[in-house]
């Protein structure tokens, strides 16, 4: 990968490794993620892809490793200054339901520093094209699941970061509002911009994330390009691969016994 | 799920439900869950704390030795023989107790809207899933009656004798009955009128109405009695009809006093059968009420956007930093959007409206008015200043208070002015406007000569407010679940922010006593209050 040379390194997780109580959730993350790479952060339930996250934006505390975010060590940062820069899409759609996507968008706008009238202006444009104009003075609580997740896409973009985080990104999406998605994040990294990506849907990260990293038990199983995953792997579909490199291969087995399970009555 | 103690009570009675076509081992266990959810409830929000292990108890019970101590206070309502007014009064203090817990911290289990989609999406018979939900309410409602009346009851036993007791145990029940259907009665006739996020708006403020009526009901049953030559003497009126508490009041004069007055005995048999009616008629809204829930969750309304050009002056003018400003922006919004905080809140701002009336009230019947006008009686607005705990420690708390991730993963600079703005916001909209209008009121009746003893109870308040917030255990705005919030905060440091209050309205008194004093302390107050938004949370 000689052209990473000249890129600029964007983050960088030495060694990093946390445990809850007993259990040991990562277990040394070494990476490096260069301006403009869409990364597929990709691995099984609990395998501690949202905690890798989480750490990076403050979220958890614990770790020990180093996590190095624009070129400054996050735990250095008092002034959590680096995270103007990041925008975040939760796995879960937290929010302040009882306010309107007008409220709560100028809110977080203002949080990362535009102006109330820039974020206001911003927020009503954006959601406009999401196609949010009717209930933009609506309270969230009465928004279906892909209006509440385009309010978090709008909200994680408002200040124009240069990483983002995104988790499911793409959940409750209908099939128009995904090719908008994935169009807007291919876009985004074309300027430059760093995209991290934790999906379970492995057809969208094998077309969109031009690296894919696999995550197992704590730990980095898999890191390059899909072409190299495959090489690797021989394996034909990234389904396929994730499947090879957890040790996973008894899914019409299990597929099996649970239907017949389901027949017991 | 633990084999509760209630519900191994309640086996007992099986066969009461199942004659009434109850599936009863269904509703033992939604019941069982639900007990098990009020035990489990989610501690806090940032993910750091998930290696803690939190202890499974149930919140409201721990909060239930506050009821035992106000009961301590209504046994001296047992002693003598005046039992139409001991019981009367005794009724009446319990009611409201009673019915006030029951408005603020069981309409969530009333108005669950996830029951729609959890149990009626299942084979299960309506009325099962309205029994269960009667359950469960009943049984914190014993909780609470039981915790109100333990040492009344216990004071009854020796001094009345038991018969008395039983009357007065069941009694107690046929009370309970009776704020069920009222509880119910109102939420139904809201629930019929309105439908989406206006009717939850609604339920709050109509709660607010509940419980400002109910305290100047009180007022009304204060009103039969008339102390006359040392003997209180009741006075009939037909309103009376209207008023529970004098039924049951009637019953017990009636059965131990032999009265005979045909208005108490008719009062006396309405302590027995309305009860039982109301439950009756209750049990048969049940399956209307369940159906009108589903609108909770329905919503139509119009959506339209509101900027005011006064609040944005106010914030700029009260708010020097750039991010406290959008906090006590955030603020507003949440304190005016957020149900679960304007129906903790808005009663105690109701009641800060009243209390100091309350308390005046009597002492004008006592005196003339201008008697009242030269006196130092304006020192009530004090009262007002309850509302203050109430409001802060709600703040910290929101139903969505997962979303507080918000904060972690944007800049923010400092939290100290997370905390200012937000203080100001509560001050500026809910405090300081309750208490102006107090003090209004007040200045019409003491004169102007009150003006400037109102401008320190302002200086006092707003001091107050932030004396109070380093009591509290902080937590950054909208952060906690209620639940968590109740559990870290315990009835010291309740009684000591009631304390300080205190305090102040000591200190006033004191001032009064100083020619001139009033006007050095109002500087002096600008000072303080300067320096303690300042300096108190630059610890956080």
């Amino acid at each position: 990968m000689s052209k990473d040379i000249t890129r600029k390194e964007v983050l960088s997780l030495r060694d990093l490794r946390i445990s809850f109580g007993t259990k040991h959730v990562l277990q040394g993350i070494d990476l490096t993620v260069y301006e403009g790479q869409i990364i597929g952060y990709i691995g099984p339930n609990g395998a501690g892809k949202s905690t890798t996250v989480k750490i990076m934006l403050g979220l958890v505390q614990g770790y020990t490793g180093e996590v190095t975010i624009f070129g400054q060590n996050i735990a250095q940062d008092e002034n959590n200054s680096y995270k103007g820069r990041i925008g975040y899409v939760p796995e879960v759609a937290e929010i302040y339901d009882s306010l309107s996507a007008s409220e709560y968008l100028t809110f977080v706008g203002e949080l990362y520093g535009l102006s109330y009238e820039k974020a206001e202006e911003k927020a009503n444009r954006l959601a406009t094209l999401f196609g949010l104009q009717d209930v933009y003075h609506t309270r969230i609580a009465s928004y279906s699941k892909g209006m509440k997740q385009k309010v978090l896409l709008i909200a994680s973009l408002l200040h124009n970061p240069d990483l983002l985080f995104l988790d499911e990104p793409l959940s409750g999406l209908d099939a128009n509002s995904v090719m908008i998605v994935k169009e807007i994040m291919a876009q985004l990294a074309a300027e430059g911009k760093t995209i991290f990506y934790s999906s379970h849907i492995m057809e969208v990260v094998e077309k969109i994330s031009n690296r894919i990293i696999l995550i197992n038990g704590g730990q980095i199983v898999a890191d390059g390009t899909f072409e190299e995953l495959q090489k690797d792997s021989k394996e034909g579909t990234l389904e396929q691969i994730f499947n090879q490199l957890t040790g996973f291969h008894e899914h019409q087995q299990m597929a099996k016994e649970f239907v017949s399970i389901v027949q017991e009555v | 799920m633990k084999n509760f103690t209630t519900l191994r009570i309640l086996d007992r009675f099986r066969w009461i439900f199942e004659k009434l076509g109850i599936e009863y081992e269904i509703m033992r266990k939604i019941v069982q869950l639900k007990l098990t959810m009020d035990q489990r409830r989610v501690p806090t929000v940032f993910a750091n704390q998930t290696s803690k292990k939190t202890k499974e108890r149930n919140v409201f019970l721990q909060s239930l030795w506050v009821y035992i101590f106000i009961g301590l206070f209504l046994s001296i309502f047992m002693g003598g023989e005046e039992y139409l007014f001991q019981m009367t009064i005794f009724f009446s203090i319990a009611m409201f107790m009673v019915m006030m817990s029951m408005i603020s911290d069981f309409s969530s289990v009333l108005l669950d809207t996830r029951d729609n989609h959890i149990l009626h999406t299942k084979p299960i018979h309506p009325r099962t899933i309205s029994a269960a939900k009667i359950i469960h309410v009943t049984i914190y409602l014993f909780f609470i009656t039981f915790s109100l009346t333990f040492i009344p009851l216990l004071v009854t036993i020796f001094n009345q004798g038991v018969l008395f007791f039983l009357v007065l145990v069941l009694e107690l029940i046929f009370m309970n009955f009776i704020i069920i259907l009222l509880t119910a009665c109102f939420y139904l006739l809201v629930l019929t009128f309105f439908d989406g996020e206006r009717l939850k708006d609604m339920i709050a403020y109509i709660q607010i109405a509940l419980s400002i009526i109910l305290t100047i009901g009180y007022q009304f049953v204060g009103r039969s009695f008339r102390l006359s030559n040392m003997d209180i003497v009741f006075t009939p009126e037909w309103w009376q009809f209207l008023l529970p508490p004098i039924w049951f009041g009637s019953l017990f004069e009636v059965i131990f006093q032999g009265e005979r007055h045909l208005f108490l005995l008719i009062y006396a048999v309405m302590a027995i059968v309305m009860p039982i009616l109301f439950i009756m008629i209750y049990v048969r809204l049940m399956p209307t009420f369940e159906r009108s829930i589903q609108k909770l969750s329905s919503n139509n309304g119009i959506p339209r956007k509101q900027r005011n050009r006064f609040s944005n002056w106010l914030a700029r003018r009260i708010c020097t930093d750039r991010e406290e400003r959008i906090f006590y922006a955030f603020t507003l919004k949440m304190m005016k959007n957020e149900r679960e905080f304007k129906l903790k809140v808005y009663p105690s701002l109701g009641l800060a409206l009243i209390f100091p009336f309350i308390f005046l009230i009597p002492q004008i019947n006592d005196g003339s008015l201008q008697e009242i006008g030269s006196g130092n009686k304006f020192l009530f607005v004090y009262f007002s200043m309850m509302m203050v705990s109430s409001i802060l420690l709600m703040l910290g708390t929101s139903e969505k208070y997962k979303a507080a991730w918000i904060y972690t993963t944007t800049p923010i600079k400092s939290v100290a002015s997370i905390y200012r703005g937000a203080l100001k916001a509560a001050l500026a909209r809910l405090v300081l406007p309750v208490m102006c209008f107090n003090m209004l009121v007040f200045i019409v009746i003491f004169g102007m000569r009150i003006i400037p003893d109102m401008v320190v109870i302002f200086l006092h308040t707003i001091l107050f407010t932030v004396i109070c917030s380093t009591i509290y255990n902080r937590e950054i705005p909208f952060s906690q679940s209620a639940e968590t919030s109740k559990q870290s905060t315990n009835f010291g440091q309740s009684l000591l922010v009631l304390s300080i209050a205190g305090v102040f309205a000591t200190y006033h008194y004191l001032l009064l006593k100083v020619d001139y004093a009033i006007y050095l302390n109002m500087v002096l107050m600008v000072v303080v209050n300067k320096f303690a938004w300042k300096k108190v949370f630059q610890k956080f």
